[in-house]
């Protein structure tokens, strides 16, 4: 298929694949996965440049179907996700200015590689002991180790933090949150989006659940919301510079959308602490791959990188037919 | 049909960059809700709703 912007020819069914994988992982783990479809769509065809921006436009699409999905499932809380997206784009443009800075200096792709991993592994590692202390103790209770974690101690502690004005998230299950914490949760993660270059959404989910103390499902939602309002301005800058092949991203969007929707509804019919834990791995694998691409193995980098995707979207799928079947047989509950 | 879009798109494209962001937005947006309410039509249809907890 001719791409008129890139000027370039790329398979579509390569496109609606990795479209489909990274959309059931974006509506289960609230995420954009341009770790996963940038490099990806890089392969397939795409100059880097146009990678990038096709990437947001899609996610942008993707979005809003996940989105859609998780407010009917009331797992959106509209006030947390509209403070923290509107203020992750301020991060945004700190992470662009600290960019320019770092290339000035030629430092760019070390500290932004050194930073990417450093965060990847851990994030991955911390949310992967926490599913595994959480285990331990729920099997010496004798009770289901899969079942809704306790609130982290440090997110209690946040919450009686009296740091005026307060915000009340009623969604969220939290009557008070200093207002100031949540401005600087979004610039962070804004922050952290613009110097990497990707979504945010692996740095936004864990600090969602472990500073604030969401569920994991409104953790989930809330997130996709922030990518939402975050990539609507994206993909408006990047087409304006000419970085948007809309033909690729409405094909990667008809992939995308179907595997959100699914995603999403997945989250209802699967138990919270088997998506923190996919998520972890997901995101311990994608620090792998980032180190196989800083030792300059970018076809094992990408292999890997899809290779998780598909495997990871499969577990979903199977864990959604379960969850189904489950519901269908026992009419009550019917988490996996 | 495919060579007429993209005609389309290069025309708009080289001759209002603004224009081509503001599409590239209506686009994804059309789209993305299109999706969700046609997707989640076929989910109700074969029972699917979600909300277990």
């Amino acid at each position: 298929m001719y791409m008129p912007i890139a000027d370039a020819y790329v398979n579509p069914q390569a496109l609606l694949i990795i479209g489909f994988c990274v959309g059931v992982l974006g509506g289960f783990f609230g995420v954009g996965s341009a770790f996963i479809v940038t490099p990806a769509l890089n392969i397939f065809g795409f100059p880097m440049a146009y990678a990038i921006g096709t990437n947001i436009a899609q996610v942008f699409g993707k979005s809003i179907v996940g989105t859609f999905k998780h407010a009917l499932l009331e797992h959106v809380d509209w006030r947390l996700g509209i403070i923290v997206g509107f203020t992750g784009m301020l991060g945004v443009q700190l992470g662009k200015k600290t960019i320019m800075y770092l290339e000035q200096i030629n430092q760019v792709e070390l500290v932004v590689r050194t930073v990417y991993i450093v965060l990847l592994f851990l994030v991955g590692s911390f949310m992967l002991y926490e599913y595994l202390s959480h285990k331990k103790r729920h099997l010496k209770n004798g009770e289901n180790p899969f079942a809704e974690a306790e609130m982290h101690p440090l997110a209690i502690k946040l919450q009686h933090l009296k740091l005026l004005p307060m915000v009340s998230l009623p969604v969220s299950g939290i009557k008070t949150y200093s207002l100031w914490l949540v401005v600087a949760l979004g610039v962070f993660t804004g922050f952290a989006s613009g110097l990497l270059g990707v979504g945010g959404g692996f740095l936004r989910l864990p600090m969602f659940i472990y500073l604030m103390g969401l569920p994991t499902t409104v953790a989930v939602g809330t997130d996709l919301l922030c990518i939402l309002i975050s990539t609507a301005w994206g993909s408006y800058t990047y087409a304006v510079a000419g970085r948007v092949e809309i033909l690729g991203a409405i094909v990667m969007l008809l992939g995308s959308g179907v595997g959100a929707q699914i995603g999403s509804v997945a989250t209802a019919y699967v138990r919270s602490m088997r998506i923190r834990l996919y998520f972890a791995i997901t995101v311990l694998l994608a620090g792998v791959s980032v180190i196989l691409k800083q030792l300059n193995w970018n076809t094992a980098a990408g292999l890997l990188m899809f290779a998780t995707a598909w495997t990871i979207s499969l577990i979903i799928f199977l864990a959604l037919i379960k969850g189904i079947f489950l519901a269908k047989t026992n009419c009550g509950r019917h988490i996996t | 049909m495919l060579e007429i879009f993209n005609e389309f798109i290069r025309i708009v494209y080289n001759d209002d960059k603004t224009t081509y962001g503001l599409l590239t937005l209506g686009i994804m947006a059309g789209l993305g809700s299109t999706i969700s309410i046609a997707t989640e039509l076929i989910f109700r249809i074969l029972g699917i709703k979600g909300g277990a907890h």
